[in-house]
């Protein structure tokens, strides 16, 4: 069930919040042992809080579609008189006296916050196997990574365990799980949801954003947290607008480019074909979908880890008297960025502020692109390399590549499912938009949607 | 290719020698991948610390 089917129940009153909060609740308590995908679970309070949404709808106040749903949080968004780990043994006491503007957006929506999920150390990795809070593993293949960093978000909506869960994403980080996990993930556009209360990783990469079961519950969970926010520095004016497709979304003459270099190159067959079988039913539907050039993603992703290392190493240094604290790929990532000189991280920018120019070129073309959104579906715990369409590759460089370049170019992008592997894993698309257009790329992906039935399988012998 | 365990001997003299000579491979792949764009920028080229993205912007 998605959030908007869960409030048209909840409109025509055949379920209560309450319900949806405990079947939530014995949900997680039946699975979280297996997946570790909850670091904390605020059962109590979220079912005071469901009967306080319940109350209110029965008094004829209606907050929005979010009202009386059940969600959670990566538990890298400060919640007040919450522990907030960031999945660190740095923060695993570290109780915030504010909430993340997320969390505030989210209160005021009138969501019912089941917990906190777990993530890759610091958010800073692809496979959330972290040392100090335990493996969180994927609902499809609990052997398998749920993709990180925001791998709790991903295993927790896979499995049913929340209708919505918010993750961060520094290069890939929301991408990755929805890939691996079957579920949607939505980056926004840099500056569409504020940063403000989400321990901070990378001071230009870093975005926020939902793990979904449908394209259609991403766009509603961004309209209720879209909007300017003077406390972050990066937040926009923008105008937020409305981002709900409507029910029978139309892409009829949407030029979709299909690039014809970098995305395709190296991909596990099952992927570039549920990718190219996802472009046709595009074209089926209306779409003009054209093949285009990109620029130099491999520059573009040499890049992004300059700037990703450098102000990681940045942000954590204070703590590094601390080794002992740190898993070891975490530290080795964070004493990388120790080593790059100031000038490499400077021009580094500098080049960032070029590609962005370069890429935009691409949009006079197409209205968006369509790629994979990782080259595999999810490794097993603990695997370091990988078999990618006959070639070797570092399974964090690899699920990473396809995604990491577009936070350094700030576009907003949106991971759907798209098939799965002989093996019934899920496969991951993206769709790559222009700044701020995201209401084209939810349309785009809710049309997909609905002319395919891939959001609707769930892990089995769940 | 630079000289890694130099670097580390000036800027983070706390990293073990064992720790260092693991993080050298992939600091050596950057370096070679980021060394060609490094001067490519046009000197008046300033960096984008803060993304300046307008909507609708399609050059």
């Amino acid at each position: 069930m998605t959030i908007l089917e869960a409030g048209r129940l909840l409109d025509r009153r055949e379920a209560s919040s309450v319900e949806l909060t405990g079947q939530c609740l014995a949900r997680i308590e039946k699975l979280n042992p297996k997946l570790n995908a909850f670091l904390t679970i605020t059962a109590g309070t979220a079912l005071d809080r469901a009967r306080q949404m319940d109350l209110e709808r029965a008094g004829g106040l209606r907050r929005g579609p979010l009202a009386g749903i059940p969600i959670a949080v990566k538990d890298n968004f400060s919640t007040k008189g919450l522990r907030t780990t960031c999945g660190s043994k740095l923060f695993a006491n570290y109780v915030p006296d504010h909430d993340a503007a997320v969390v505030e957006r989210l209160d005021a929506a009138g969501a019912v916050l089941l917990g906190k999920l777990g993530l890759h150390e610091l958010a800073y990795g692809i496979t959330s196997n972290n040392p100090h809070f335990g493996t969180v593993r994927n609902p499809w293949d609990p052997e398998r990574i749920p993709g990180g960093s925001s791998g709790g978000s991903g295993a927790a909506v896979a499995s049913l365990m929340c209708f919505m869960a918010m993750g961060s994403d520094t290069g890939g980080s929301i991408r990755i799980p929805a890939s691996f996990c079957g579920t949607v993930g939505l980056k926004p556009t840099t500056g569409r949801v504020s940063r403000y209360g989400v321990l901070p990783l990378d001071f230009t990469l870093d975005h926020m954003g939902p793990l979904t079961r449908s394209v259609r519950d991403a766009a509603v969970t961004l309209e209720a947290l879209a909007g300017y926010d003077p406390r972050d520095d990066s937040s926009s004016r923008v105008p937020p607008g409305d981002f709900l497709p409507p029910p029978e979304a139309s892409i009829r003459g949407v030029r979709i480019g299909l690039p014809e270099n970098y995305y395709f190159d190296h991909l596990d067959p099952e992927v570039d074909r549920a990718v190219r079988d996802l472009a046709a039913a595009a074209a089926r539907l209306g779409a003009e979908v054209v093949q285009v050039s990109v620029p130099d993603l491999e520059a573009i992703n040499a890049v992004a880890r300059v700037i990703l290392l450098s102000e990681a190493s940045a942000t954590i240094e204070r703590f590094l008297d601390r080794r002992e604290d740190f898993g070891a790929d975490v530290l080795a990532l964070l004493d990388q960025g120790r080593l790059i000189p100031a000038t490499d991280y400077i021009n580094a920018q500098r080049l960032r502020r070029i590609q962005q120019r370069e890429f935009r070129k691409v949009f006079r073309q197409v209205d968006c692109l369509l790629t994979p959104a990782t080259p595999t579906p999810a490794p097993r715990i603990g695997q370091t390399v990988m078999d990618v369409g006959g070639r070797e590759e570092d399974v964090r460089l690899a699920s990473t590549r396809l995604v990491r370049g577009i936070n350094l170019l700030g576009l907003p992008a949106l991971a759907i499912p798209c098939g799965s592997s002989a093996a019934g894993l899920p496969l991951g698309a993206q769709i790559i938009g222009r700044a701020f257009e995201e209401a084209l790329v939810l349309r785009v992906g809710a049309a997909l949607e609905d002319s395919t039935d891939h959001h609707r399988r769930t892990p089995p012998g769940l | 290719m630079k000289n890694w365990k130099l670097i580390a001997a000036a800027l983070a003299p706390d990293i073990p020698e064992p720790e260092l000579a693991r993080i050298e491979p992939p600091l050596d792949a950057l370096e070679a991948a980021f060394r060609p764009l490094a001067h490519q920028p046009p000197h008046q080229t300033e960096p984008a610390f803060v993304l300046a993205i307008d909507p609708g912007e399609k050059e």
